[in-house]
């Protein structure tokens, strides 16, 4: 058994509460998603840094410890990887994502390299996952009338880097200032503080990601699993004491698990606000959400930039295109009333 | 005559933090329906312009309509039908108070005044205020010319009012629902009607100055205060605003001439040192056993813009507090000591521009005869911003 007193650790251990007690254990069992493991930097890559439980950038260094919490990684613009039970991986997230990295993008370097050195177990010796650390599930009562949740906005995207969480922060921005207390909920993505940090900014009062609910990651997870959750982290904020909720899906309308996320989306939330770069992905995505019957509140992201193309993308789709900024000047309480049906 | 719903102000607020608009109350109001969502009185017409029809389910002689929180875009179909068409009878009664108080003190009628609720309503730029508008320049611009006589627009809010009471649910902060909104703008049309602080009636009618001056805003806030019975008219919707923060703008507070700010778009901040002083000397002729100034001041306002014939002298003119201290002065002789008397305890005297009577108490403040009063003193005696000059 080894003391961990020197290791750095990453993002994803933000849940574990007495890391002091936690050691590095015997490996045995084969490694899960959401294990904790204790790993050491052979070669530093595109992560020169890690990012901590409290958003600090700690630089890395060949032969840091580091613990982190195994996972998959699905990032067009960066890597695509995989969790594999083995003693070599490949740092897939600087909030501390450990796998192997199988593809990436031509602009981006190989990953940073280490060395599996086994479990993270608790004092007791038992290994520890993030499921240890999930919030529990309220106990649920027979009712007549399910509670009234608070009115939920979900902001999805046509592509990784189209501006989601700009746009999610802007909601929040604009709730905020209106007087009303913001929630906001990463439904999925990979394990990294940066869009917590986002939403904290903006003032949100409440947040919850997938690591609160025990994934590191959560590409690769059943997508029921997903479902249940994506209900589960509303249902969380509402009770914490959120008026107005966003909830942010990762990546684009055509990854698979957001996919499926997006057709449970009339079950859970007014509409959704879609974050794109361009007017023809404002279309298709448009398009898209109206499959499935999810209510299209406006278009946001990175096309919000250009005036022409925000034109252009208010041309094709009939929809309103808002700024973030706008969003934070009031147009994201307009967007919380209640759409009255055109007779 | 008909039975509607509106808050009543006068004397519920007791508090730094009033808990809300008013007490809600079923009031008779001289009106009848001439729209959908409008009604008309004399001399006022007041509509909601969101479309929808807000009387439709109304008794024939009673609106009694809820104000449901202010309704907002958390509010149900029927939450925000009963909230709009509150905003309709309450703004009815608030703006037909204050034209009334000036008619009987005038002893004539204003011209007529229209109440718009909602004409910016743009969706995604909510607006939480209102202004008074006339036809000609303005920002934003108006898509179409206002009434000759003079419009007041009301926003239909942006924001949420957290309650200071626990327990309590927020409010959304409809100006309709605030009559302390409404009456400060139906003060601009009183201001517009006599005093004309911008020598509009020296221009031609369809190019009006739609800008405001200290005078027009402060003396809008002192007829509030009036017509709402306390200094803190804004005491609900900005009461998370310190008290001796100019924002706040309450008149209870020592405001002086000290205090103005030099440049344009002050008119508020400087408008409330106006009004201060216009509170102060209110209430010393009412301890006095005096009913106040708000009628010497409206003789005073009516003399002030019925002189001179050059647009741009009467405009300078027309600025600066000591020219229409001096009509007041003149309006009433028996008040005229205690009022000087308040109005010099601002730093507002009978002559001078109001560079110079910044100066003048600039230089009070900082002189040997000058004390300045402990650091959380919150009687009216506290001089934001200044030093206390001895009486």
């Amino acid at each position: 058994m080894k003391e961990l007193f020197t290791a750095k650790w990453s993002h994803v251990t933000r849940t574990v509460p007495d890391a002091g007690q936690c050691r590095l254990g015997v490996p045995s069992v084969p490694r899960r998603l959401g294990d904790l493991v204790v790993t050491q930097v052979t070669k530093v890559g595109a992560h020169e840094h890690l990012e901590d439980a409290h958003g600090r950038r700690l630089k890395l260094h060949r032969g840091d410890l580091l613990v982190g919490a195994c996972g998959n990684r699905y990032a067009t613009d960066v890597y695509e990887g995989y969790h594999r039970h083995g003693p070599k991986a490949h740092l897939l997230t600087a909030g501390g994502v450990i796998g192997v990295a199988v593809s990436w993008h031509t602009g981006c370097p190989p990953p940073t390299e280490l060395d599996v050195l086994g479990p993270l177990t608790d004092g007791h010796g038992r290994p520890l996952s993030l499921e240890h650390f999930a919030r529990p599930r309220p106990p649920s009562k027979p009712q007549s009338q399910p509670p009234a949740q608070p009115p939920t906005v979900a902001v999805v995207g046509s592509s990784m880097n189209s501006g989601k969480t700009t746009t999610a922060a802007g909601l929040i921005s604009g709730w905020t200032r209106a007087g009303l207390v913001a929630g906001a909920a990463k439904v999925t993505g990979s394990g990294s503080g940066k869009d917590r940090w986002a939403y904290i900014d903006a003032g949100a009062r409440h947040v919850v990601d997938f690591l609160d609910f025990g994934m590191s990651s959560t590409f690769g997870y059943p997508p029921e699993r997903l479902l249940r959750t994506m209900g589960a982290m509303r249902d969380a904020l509402g009770r914490d004491g959120a008026e107005a909720i966003v909830l942010e899906i990762a990546d684009g309308l055509l990854q698979e698990e957001s996919r499926r996320l997006v057709g449970q989306l009339p079950a859970i939330c007014r509409g959704a606000v879609l974050a794109v770069g361009d007017a023809l992905a404002a279309r298709a995505g448009v398009d898209l959400l109206d499959a499935v019957a999810v209510p299209v509140l406006a278009v946001s992201g990175l096309i919000t930039a250009s005036p022409l193309a925000s034109r252009e993308a208010e041309a094709a789709t009939g929809l309103p295109v808002l700024s973030p900024s706008q969003l934070a000047g009031g147009a994201a309480v307009d967007l919380l009333a209640e759409r009255i049906p055109a007779t | 005559m008909m039975r509607v719903t509106a808050y009543l102000t006068r004397h519920h607020i007791d508090s730094d933090r009033p808990a809300g608009p008013g007490q809600l109350a079923e009031v008779d109001l001289d009106a009848t329906v001439t729209g959908p969502a409008e009604l008309r009185l004399a001399g006022l017409t007041v509509r909601d312009e969101r479309g929808g029809d807000l009387f439709r389910a109304a008794g024939e002689h009673a609106y009694l309509f809820d104000p449901a929180e202010g309704g907002g875009p958390l509010a149900g179909t029927e939450d925000q039908y009963q909230a709009r068409g509150f905003g309709v009878t309450n703004t009815a009664y608030h703006a037909a108070r204050v034209l009334n108080l000036a008619a009987r003190l005038l002893d004539r009628p204003l011209p007529h005044l229209v109440i718009r609720i909602g004409p910016h309503s743009v969706p995604g730029r909510g607006w939480g205020g209102g202004h008074y508008r006339l036809p000609g320049e303005a920002s934003p611009p108006e898509p179409e010319p206002p009434a000759r006589s003079g419009e007041i627009h009301l926003g239909t809010g942006r924001s949420f009012i957290e309650r200071p009471d626990p327990g309590c649910s927020r409010y959304f902060h409809a100006p309709a629902h605030n009559p302390a909104i409404i009456c400060h703008e139906v003060g601009h049309h009183i201001c517009h009607h006599t005093a004309d602080f911008r020598a509009n009636r020296l221009r031609p009618p369809l190019d009006q100055h739609n800008g405001k001056v200290a005078l027009d805003e402060g003396t809008a806030d002192f007829l509030t205060a009036v017509l709402l019975g306390t200094p803190d008219i804004y005491g609900w919707h900005r009461g998370r605003i310190p008290p001796w923060d100019p924002r706040r703008r309450r008149l209870d507070a020592r405001w002086t001439t000290a205090c103005l700010c030099p440049g344009g778009g002050r008119a508020h901040t400087n408008g409330t040192v106006w009004a201060s002083a216009l509170w102060t000397a209110h209430e010393r002729v009412r301890q006095a056993g005096g009913t106040g100034i708000v009628s010497a001041l409206l003789t005073a306002m009516t003399r002030f813009g019925s002189r001179g014939a050059d647009v741009a002298k009467e405009q300078q003119r027309r600025k600066h507090f000591s020219e229409l201290l001096r009509d007041l002065l003149v309006a009433d002789p028996a008040i005229a000591p205690v009022v000087a008397g308040a109005m010099a305890d601002h730093g507002i005297l009978p002559y001078g521009r109001n560079r110079e009577l910044r100066w003048q108490m600039q230089a009070r403040a900082g002189s040997p005869d000058a004390q300045t009063p402990a650091r959380g003193t919150s009687e009216a005696g506290q001089w934001p911003g200044t030093a206390a000059v001895r009486p």
